[in-house]
């Protein structure tokens, strides 16, 4: 039978940018739920791209960072398990936004020996998958996506949701909106609990929109 | 006119004056003088003038794209002009009516300044505009990075007026290759780019870095590269180098350059991630981010 899911920001970030158990809750959310039709608004479509550019740019830079340090190390084109130590350790700096999986993939993606160019060439792959995979996952959610635009302003009900953050309201309001414009079962997908679930905050949003049921995503907290 | 409103011409529109005279003289067969040329060789003048004569005439000079070039704006105007020329550039003409005496520099100045001015028309004249260009990136360039990029941008510039695509150089990859050349020199200007002093297009410079290599991976035709990598320069012209290497540029002007600083950048990111998701989006996935998945989420999750 059709519903109509509306996704809170976090739902497309877990699927397009994450690739931890948050992805996986997400990815299995919405990749089995095919009879779902998927909306999002403007404003989760434009704090998505937001979050995209600062998080997928950033860390992939810092990995490039990384590859100009190890080529301007004084280090062999031979790189064995001494050098790699000082790569990891020495070379890869504390303050670079990648330093915590940069450090794991030297023990995970890379053995005890490795030609310099290679290791440089890994590093690069490395950071155009950060790009990328957000890229193709967001291709293949938009063949899926319909955006909604909110028209109404719903004042009404905006007081009654102060126990909801701010910035988490306007979200609210238009999952909101496209409930009540269509006559299926109409849910909100979320992986933020804290916001929109815990402490009756669930319950009094069921209450006051027309919203039918939220789904949670989260793993653990969040 | 009267003598109220008659222009003051100083030492620096004096140099720049002396420098058509004496270029104008040396030119053989009445060539012209191109407006490429007048702008390059006059901070060259200005540089021997303070460097050997220990004179500062305050010449306004800063480095833009290809070399460094005399700063038109803030010197009083009238003494030449800038006429269309037949080559599809423009020529220099001194305006008639001027002469020496037109220009108020005390006598030793003056006298140093035709010495310079008689030099460098005597080694620049007549030679094509790359002799100044070479001679400037040589002596003058403020940067390493600066020289690096040019070794990158005539190789490519070289080997695609040699052939429209990078492949057809290429049977098969052997060890030594146009394509591995123009990689080292990428290589080149990636480790020598200085960025504490080039801070504001450091990000920038990254992605278009890797976008060339991208570019050249993937045995493109060069029209693309060339063009990404002039574009590139013309930004980095705008936001680094003219403000970072400058001088006697009017306070107005350089407010006017800071405020230009942010479009131009924005306009050229744009293009860039045009580019770059599209090359991005056409190559072989790889597994390698799923070796690091775990921690590269949870970096994700901390900076949110």
């Amino acid at each position: 039978m059709c519903w109509a899911s509306f996704l809170d920001t976090g739902v497309v970030i877990g699927y397009c940018i994450l690739l931890d158990d948050h992805h996986r809750n997400c990815r299995e959310y919405l990749e089995e739920n095919t009879e779902a039709k998927l909306f999002i608004s403007d404003t989760v479509e434009s704090e998505y791209q937001n979050a995209k550019q600062k998080v997928s740019r950033r860390l992939a830079n810092a990995v490039r960072e990384h590859v100009r340090d190890i080529k301007r190390a004084d280090c062999d084109d031979n790189l064995g398990p001494m050098e790699l130590d000082r790569l990891q350790n020495r070379v890869l700096s504390r303050t670079n936004d990648a330093h915590q999986f940069l450090y794991d993939f030297y023990g995970e993606g890379v053995g005890n020996f490795i030609q310099k160019d290679e290791l440089c060439d890994r590093l690069r792959t490395l950071a155009r998958e950060i790009e990328s995979f957000p890229l193709e996952q967001k291709q293949k959610l938009d063949s899926r996506l319909t955006l909604w635009e909110c028209e109404n302003s719903h004042d009404g009900i905006e007081a009654s949701l102060s126990m909801v953050p701010i910035d988490d309201r306007r979200i609210c309001i238009e999952a909101h909106d496209l409930a009540c414009c269509n006559d299926i079962h109409t849910e909100f997908a979320t992986v933020n609990p804290r916001d929109f679930i815990n402490g009756g905050t669930e319950e009094m949003i069921l209450e006051v929109t027309e919203i039918d049921e939220i789904e949670n995503l989260a793993v653990g907290s969040y | 006119m009267s003598s109220e409103e008659q222009t003051e011409y100083g030492a620096r529109d004096f140099l720049c004056y002396q420098l058509l005279v004496e270029l104008d003289e040396a030119q053989h067969d009445g060539r012209s003088i191109t407006r490429t040329q007048f702008l390059k060789i006059s901070p060259i003048a200005d540089r021997i003038l303070s460097e050997e004569y220990d004179r500062d005439i305050g010449l306004p000079r800063y480095w833009y794209m290809y070399g460094e070039v005399l700063n038109e704006t803030p010197l009083n105007d009238g003494f030449y002009t800038t006429t269309d020329a037949p080559w599809d550039g423009k020529a220099i003409e001194l305006s008639p009516g001027i002469s020496s005496d037109t220009f108020s520099v005390e006598e030793n100045v003056r006298r140093d300044i035709h010495e310079v001015a008689r030099r460098l028309a005597s080694n620049f004249a007549n030679e094509r505009t790359d002799e100044l260009k070479e001679y400037q990136y040589r002596e003058h360039a403020p940067t390493k990075f600066i020289i690096a990029f040019d070794d990158f941008r005539s190789f490519i510039t070289e080997t695609d007026r040699q052939s429209t695509t990078l492949d057809s150089f290429v049977s098969g990859k052997s060890s030594y290759s146009p394509e591995s050349e123009a990689l080292e020199l990428l290589d080149d200007a990636l480790i020598s780019y200085p960025e504490d002093q080039y801070e504001e297009m450091y990000d920038v410079f990254l992605e278009w870095e890797d976008t060339m290599r991208l570019l050249i991976e993937q045995e493109t035709a060069f029209d693309e590269a060339e063009g990404l990598l002039r574009d590139f320069w013309e930004t980095f012209s705008k936001v680094e180098l003219r403000l970072q290497h400058e001088q006697n540029t009017p306070q107005e002007q350089k407010m006017r350059w800071v405020e230009q600083r942010e479009n131009a950048k924005r306009e050229f990111r744009e293009r860039l991630a045009e580019i770059r998701n599209e090359r991005l989006t056409n190559r072989c996935q790889s597994d390698v981010l799923n070796d690091v998945a775990e921690s590269y989420s949870e970096t994700v999750r901390d900076m949110f």
